[in-house]
């Protein structure tokens, strides 16, 4: 009788040591694991920061316009006459997904238009 | 105890051999006892201690699995991500358009002590950095130095050709850069930082101390997209006309946020060291001019709102005026009387001069100073030029500055002080930064809203049958004042050394902004007619930056023949009884 309850102390003990052990061995993993993910995250926030830079760089007006001057070589400053409201065209404005207004519809527009 | 055991029990040895008659079964039985006894007391103590023992490893054992992290707070530091950080903050534009930001780089760095083959290593770090010179790098690796900067700041594409090469004793070093991506743009306004990273020009100076600690962008007022249209606007027009500089400005007249603030020429904040001073020198706010007759918008509206004159009265400009040694005469004379909007319209010297005689030297003094001309303008840069006021303020500067001679301040005064006479009459602190508040600024009144609207109606005559004619962007309802001042010099004026302006508002019916250009030293060419004057130099760079810019502001272009505008800025008949406006 004594001896059994001894055997079930020592068992329990065994079963709570090894559960304990076993928790704390997968927190100090997931610990590992999360500050590999938060150096990733810090990583791809410079990167993201970086691209950021590079974007602002490449959109910088100056450029724009000389690639306007090269490959939009028509393209000119609009009149007033083209500047507009949206109350001002007197048709609803044409929907943008191709293919809903039959081929051949005219489609009329009163701001925007470039000689 | 165990001793004085040992002593008990060879003190009842001794007496069991004494008694030595007694039976020998009892006395084996009593002997097992004791060392029975003994024995079991000796596996007590052993195994209390190695249970002592236990307990205290498995105790330690719970504190290290368990509570350990408790006490240091790493599973605090883990569990959050930490937002990146760098030295300094980015600034933005009204738009979130990145101006300025840091960026990581490598800097590469020499033990020379390391160095096997100083000559060797310098010839083929060379043809991996073409900007380093081979002889003072072979120089610099025969040092018995252990620190030797090479370069700063590589490229990612030249730190990989070094690591390439595989010399040892070279080393990088990360270290932060300051990156303005725009170049050129606005660098006037940003400034540009040394080579720790400390700001020492423009908002990066001014902002030096918030910008380090805070990791929030700092917004501006300007906007990219208009401040770009006004650098290259600007630029043409210093080409086309051979400008030795040129300096502009738009604000928004309602808060005195500045959306575009250029002067040129202008360097390149990314490399601010090879810039020159001129370049370096900010027009707009460092640099004080004699501005000419832009000064007629202010002094009109003192003398419309101190009520000396009425906007149907006028001044006789028949004959120049002598004063002391100066002669006041006027550039387009008429040779007649003209009424006050004649006197605007064509620019009459000796009709602002005589207005002013009229205002007082005391009232102007008072006027100029709340519109605060006579201190250094309050924005939010450290490159702030102090006014150059006449001392003693004699009636003949009175007369002078009536057209804007005599009293220099910096562009950005002028337009701060054009905004107030054209938004109802309210000055408001021009302003760099970007405010999130729901209600606009309130602004101090300085003349009254009558006053302000006969103004309104006086500038768009200039751009409608005056000077400004050059200026008037159709559908815009532009209104304007063209300035043309001689440049002091050797103790006079110089000729042919002209400040060319024009300062403008739109819509004029409803003004929004205020544009400002300004050319230093241009000179006219055939288109031109030879003039180098406010009216032919600058009024139409302003009409073309009105036409680029008005449609990314928002101001949508009206007809400018309807009655509505017709009513507001019609002007009364002079006492000719002719009507001076077209409509």
């Amino acid at each position: 009788m004594k001896s059994t309850a001894i055997f079930i102390w020592i068992g329990l003990a065994g079963i709570a040591g090894f559960a304990l052990f076993n928790i704390s061995f997968k927190v100090e993993q997931l610990e590992s694991d999360l500050n590999r993910l938060n150096a990733q995250v810090l990583k791809e926030q410079n990167a993201v920061h970086v691209l950021r830079a590079e974007w602002s760089y490449l959109n910088r007006p100056e450029n724009i316009e000389h690639l306007t001057r090269k490959y939009l070589p028509d393209l000119r400053y609009p009149e007033t006459s083209q500047v507009g409201g949206l109350e001002d065209l007197t048709d609803p404005v044409p929907p943008v997904i191709a293919g809903t207004i039959p081929r051949g519809t005219p489609v009329s527009t009163t701001a925007g238009r470039v000689d | 105890m165990l001793f004085s055991r040992r002593k008990h029990l060879s003190k009842r040895r001794r007496s069991s051999q004494r008694a030595a008659t007694k039976p020998c079964a009892a006395h084996t039985d009593k002997r097992t006892a004791h060392v029975l006894e003994v024995s079991h007391t000796r596996i007590l103590v052993t195994g209390a201690m190695l249970m002592l023992a236990f307990s205290a490893i498995s105790v330690r054992l719970i504190d290290i699995a368990l509570f350990q992290d408790a006490r240091e707070p790493k599973a605090a530091h883990a569990t959050h991500t930490q937002a990146m950080r760098m030295d300094r903050s980015d600034i933005v534009d009204r738009n979130g358009v990145l101006l300025a930001t840091n960026l990581n780089t490598a800097s590469l760095y020499a033990n020379p002590r390391k160095i096997i083959d100083a000559d060797d290593a310098a010839r083929q770090l060379v043809q991996a950095l073409p900007g380093l010179r081979e002889a003072e790098v072979a120089r610099s690796l025969k040092t018995d130095r252990s620190f030797i900067w090479l370069q700063r700041n590589l490229t990612p594409r030249q730190q990989s050709k070094v690591n390439a090469l595989g010399i040892p004793g070279l080393y990088f070093q990360s270290a932060e850069t300051r990156v303005y991506p725009n170049g050129p743009l606005a660098a006037h306004i940003l400034g540009y930082v040394d080579i720790d990273n400390r700001g020492i020009a423009g908002i990066e100076r001014s902002f030096d101390v918030s910008l380090r600690d805070n990791n929030t962008p700092l917004q501006l007022t300007i906007d990219t997209r208009v401040q770009h249209a006004l650098q290259s606007e600007l630029a043409s027009a210093k080409a086309e006309f051979d400008a030795i500089g040129a300096a502009g400005i738009i604000m928004d007249v309602s808060n005195g946020e500045v959306l575009a603030m250029a002067s040129l020429p202008d360097y390149d904040p990314n490399n601010a060291g090879a810039a020159l001073p001129d370049q370096r020198f900010n027009r707009t706010t460092l640099g004080v001019y004699e501005l000419g007759s832009t000064f007629k918008i202010f002094t009109a509206a003192m003398a419309l709102d101190y009520g000396v004159v009425k906007l149907n009265g006028g001044y006789d400009a028949t004959e120049p005026i002598r004063v002391s040694r100066f002669l006041i005469r006027d550039y387009h004379a008429k040779k007649r009387w003209l009424s006050v909007p004649e006197i605007f319209m064509y620019s009459s010297n000796i009709g602002a001069a005589k207005m002013a005689q009229d205002v007082g030297t005391e009232a102007q003094q008072e006027f100029f100073n709340q519109l605060g001309m006579l201190r250094q303008a309050n924005i939010e840069l450290p490159e702030v030029g102090t006014p150059i006021t006449p001392s003693p303020w004699r009636p003949v500067n009175t007369m002078t500055i009536s057209y804007g001679h005599g009293m220099a301040v910096s562009p950005l005064q002028l337009v701060t002080g054009v905004s107030a006479m054209v938004n109802g009459g309210l000055v408001h602190r021009p302003t760099l930064i970007r405010k999130e508040s729901p209600e606009p600024p309130k602004g101090k009144r300085v003349i009254s809203e009558r006053t302000s609207s006969e103004v309104r109606r006086l500038m768009r005559l200039v751009v409608e049958n005056g000077t400004g004619k050059n200026a008037s962007a159709e559908g815009y309802v532009v209104g304007g004042k063209t300035g043309t001042a001689d440049k002091p010099g050797n103790g006079g004026y110089r000729r042919r050394s002209l400040i060319s302006s024009f300062v403008a508002a739109f819509p004029m019916h409803a003004p929004r902004y205020v544009v400002l250009v300004i050319l230093d030293e241009p000179q006219g060419n055939k288109k031109t007619h030879g003039y180098a004057t406010g009216g032919w130099v600058a009024a139409p760079s302003v009409k073309r930056l009105i036409e680029r810019t008005a449609p990314l502001l928002g101001v949508r272009p009206v007809d400018e023949t309807s009655p509505e505008i017709h009513e507001l800025l019609d002007i009364e008949p002079n006492q000719e009884g002719r009507q001076l406006a077209s409509y």
